[in-house]
């Protein structure tokens, strides 16, 4: 042992398993809990793995079929949608506008673009936060687009909630600026929208100017959540 | 060596529910876990050889003697063990309480779940830092998805809720804002002590409860990101993601080194037959507990498959994406767009972003299938991780990004953890502390040399 041995390579370290016991035979109630066990928690993976599939899976014979077992078990905790710019992502650009007026209209505010706030904060942002990439994007496109027609009128259920959800998203961002335009954020009455939408020059013809299409919500009361249309003094909306 | 050879076969036999049979041959376990988990099978056969030679009291033997004995022992195996073709229904059970035997007693991926675990709690951590000042507008009592919007939503007849989803969905809106601001800071410890792997069960329950509470207080806030380090952080709470890496890994370490070093053993079989049946129940527990944990690596691995899958193919159904001009599109999102220069050179390179959407989409499609291959595995995750880098940059989406990112650690496998885990280890250990006492200086050549005497110098010191 004189001789200098050379130093094998070290080897990997296993990763660290608990302690194994001394082996004896097991008794009979140690090996069924254990088959219980082992039963039980494969057949629960495989039952959420196959829900997992068919919630992500397009409509078909067996999700129809079992779509109320299916949403019980997805809604809220394993609810998924990987569809992000699929089939085709979103070709549109969206400026969101809104302004405010009080009572009767005797003061109206110019219009603010709610969404260039946003992308104002986004340029030149390596890490631009939820407020500005969610909050109002979603709200628009998943939230009132997806909830009303053209004429307004709620499709669905959440239609009220999300036009509310709508008008606090423009509130909270107009009444810091309101007041110097004529309209203290406390005498807030009505509001309305006004919502550009731009479709994405065709990649064919990048250089071509689309025409864009004006959507306008009219005024509604703020506090009431009605369509407002005019006054008892006779002063009607702008 | 004939007790030796005895002793790795009862400990591989012991847990063998078939017991059709004494052979049991232990290092030729068939496991797609170590597919999934991209374990090198060359590392699991070592660690059995190892294990039972320690577990039989072996442990400070010669180690040579116990791997000779592994040899024998695979080699009267294979002469015993019943080939498929002569009894098929023997060797399938044989195979399958093998299986159950090796996801019983041996975890897997157990560095990929703590990568996953860090991961996950440092970008739940960096978001909520990252939030903090716009905090109470975005989740707050007064934000404007008020807690009676979120009520009235949590109630819709068509989601089909238990009360108690409802109730925790709505749990960041009950209260007022003191109580808000509590839960906010009290979401940011749990965040970091499940970064650092303090009490990991209970921490990682209450992980995966603050995402799915921050989820609920605003759904239409959250995005993909949010999404899967939901679902992740829920199936980590089943898996054993502290044993490694983790302030209870080091407290662990810390009690085994006092035990042996005070010479008590690491385990003794009691002797009053009440006491044995704790142990028993203690090991039976212990075994769950592993099972537990493999089940939920394989969903975690079988949820990131989906992922992939279903956004590659829903994307191949895109006419964009077919005719290759969707990054094109998605570059001109006026949201994701935070450098409009860059967004408008690349949607001009229509070759390029055509050819890179056409890869994406195969490159998703393909990641299920890809995960069974090493040749195609890690090509796929390079594809993929330059894929989300790539997102994380131009489009502004960094947590999104960083979140599939950190999914697709359970895929790499543990020796490439372990090898990180040492450099790492290897460059803390370079760093200066300040705190610790200095390794003694060297006993200096020369007075010139001796830095000592400089601070005995006060007419030197700064303060005169």
């Amino acid at each position: 042992m004189s001789e200098p041995i050379e130093e094998p390579a070290a080897p990997i370290p296993e990763p660290p398993q608990r302690e194994p016991r001394p082996q004896t035979p097991r008794p009979w109630w140690s090996r069924a809990v254990l088959g219980v066990a082992v039963l039980g928690i494969s057949l629960l993976a495989m039952y959420h793995l196959t829900i997992t599939f068919l919630t992500n899976s397009p409509t078909n014979t067996v999700s129809t079929k079992f779509a109320t077992p299916i949403a019980k078990w997805v809604y809220p905790w394993f609810e998924q949608n990987w569809r992000l710019f699929a089939p085709n992502p979103m070709s549109q650009n969206f400026t969101i506008e809104a302004r405010v007026s009080t009572d009767c209209y005797s003061s109206v505010t110019p219009w603010y673009n709610l969404s260039q706030m946003d992308y104002d904060t986004i340029a030149h942002n390596p890490f631009p936060g939820h407020t500005e990439q969610n909050e109002l994007r979603r709200a628009w496109t998943d939230g009132y687009a997806a909830t009303h027609d053209d004429n307004d009128v709620p499709t669905s259920d959440r239609g009220d909630m999300m036009r509310q959800y709508l008008v606090n998203i423009a509130l909270e961002r107009i009444k810091p600026r309101s007041a110097k335009d004529g309209v203290a954020p406390n005498k807030i009455e009505n509001i309305e929208f006004r919502v550009t939408t731009t479709d994405i020059a065709p990649a064919e013809t990048p250089n071509q100017v689309q025409q864009p299409s004006v959507h306008i919500i009219p005024w509604r009361q703020v506090a009431a959540d009605v369509v407002s249309y005019g006054c008892p003094n006779g002063s009607v909306a702008p | 060596m004939t007790s030796d050879v005895n002793d790795t076969t009862d400990m591989a036999n012991a847990a063998d529910t078939t017991d059709t049979t004494d052979t049991t041959d232990t290092t030729d376990t068939t496991d797609a876990a170590d597919a999934i988990a991209g374990a090198d099978g060359a590392y699991a056969a070592e660690g059995n050889g190892n294990g039972n030679g320690n577990g039989n009291g072996n442990g400070n033997g010669d180690a040579a003697a116990a791997t000779a004995a592994a040899v024998v022992a695979v080699a009267m195996a294979a002469a015993r063990r019943p080939s498929a073709r002569d009894q098929p229904l023997v060797w399938l059970a044989q195979k399958i309480g093998q299986s159950v035997t090796r996801l019983t007693t041996h975890a897997i991926a157990l560095y990929g779940t703590a990568v996953l675990r860090i991961g996950y709690g440092s970008l739940y951590l960096i978001f909520l830092l990252h939030e903090y000042p716009k905090h109470e507008s975005l989740w707050g009592p007064n934000a404007p998805w008020t807690p009676a919007l979120n009520q009235q939503f949590a109630n819709d007849p068509g989601l089909d809720w238990f009360a108690v989803d409802r109730w925790w969905y709505t749990f960041l809106g009950h209260g007022g804002n003191v109580w808000f601001q509590f839960w906010y800071h009290a979401a940011i410890l749990i965040c970091l002590l499940m970064l650092l792997g303090w009490r990991t069960r209970a921490t990682s329950v209450c992980f995966a409860l603050t995402i799915m509470a921050f989820t609920g207080r605003d759904v239409f806030l959250t995005d993909g990101g949010d999404n899967i380090m939901g679902l992740m952080a829920i199936y980590l709470a089943f898996s054993r993601c502290g044993a490694v890496w983790s302030l209870d890994s080091r407290r662990r370490r810390r009690q085994a080194d006092k035990r042996r070093a005070r010479g008590i053993p690491e385990f003794t079989w009691p002797d009053s037959p009440g006491w044995q049946a704790v142990a028993e129940l203690d090991r039976t527990r212990e075994e769950i507990v592993t099972f537990l944990h493999n089940a939920a690596v394989l969903v975690i691995a079988a949820q990131t498959c989906v992922v992939y899958a279903a956004a590659g193919l829903y994307k191949s159904q895109g006419s964009y994406w077919q005719n290759g001009t969707a990054l094109y599109y998605t570059l001109h999102l006026d949201w994701f767009r935070p450098w409009p220069g860059l967004s408008n050179f690349m949607a001009g390179q229509s070759v390029t972003i055509a050819i890179v959407a056409y890869l994406t989409v195969f490159v998703q499609i393909a990641f299920p299938f890809a995960v069974f291959s090493k040749w195609l595995k890690y090509p796929c995750l390079v594809a993929l991780i330059g894929m989300h880098f790539s997102i994380a940059v131009v489009m502004g989406l960094p947590l999104f990004s960083a979140a599939m990112m950190v999914g697709d650690a359970v895929f790499l496998p543990e020796g490439v953890w372990r090898w990180v885990g040492r450099k790492v280890g290897a460059g803390v250990a370079r760093l200066p502390r300040p705190g610790l006492p200095r390794p003694a200086p060297s006993t200096p050549r020369s007075p010139e040399a001796s830095v000592l005497p400089r601070q005995a110098q006060p007419h030197k010191s700064a303060s005169h």
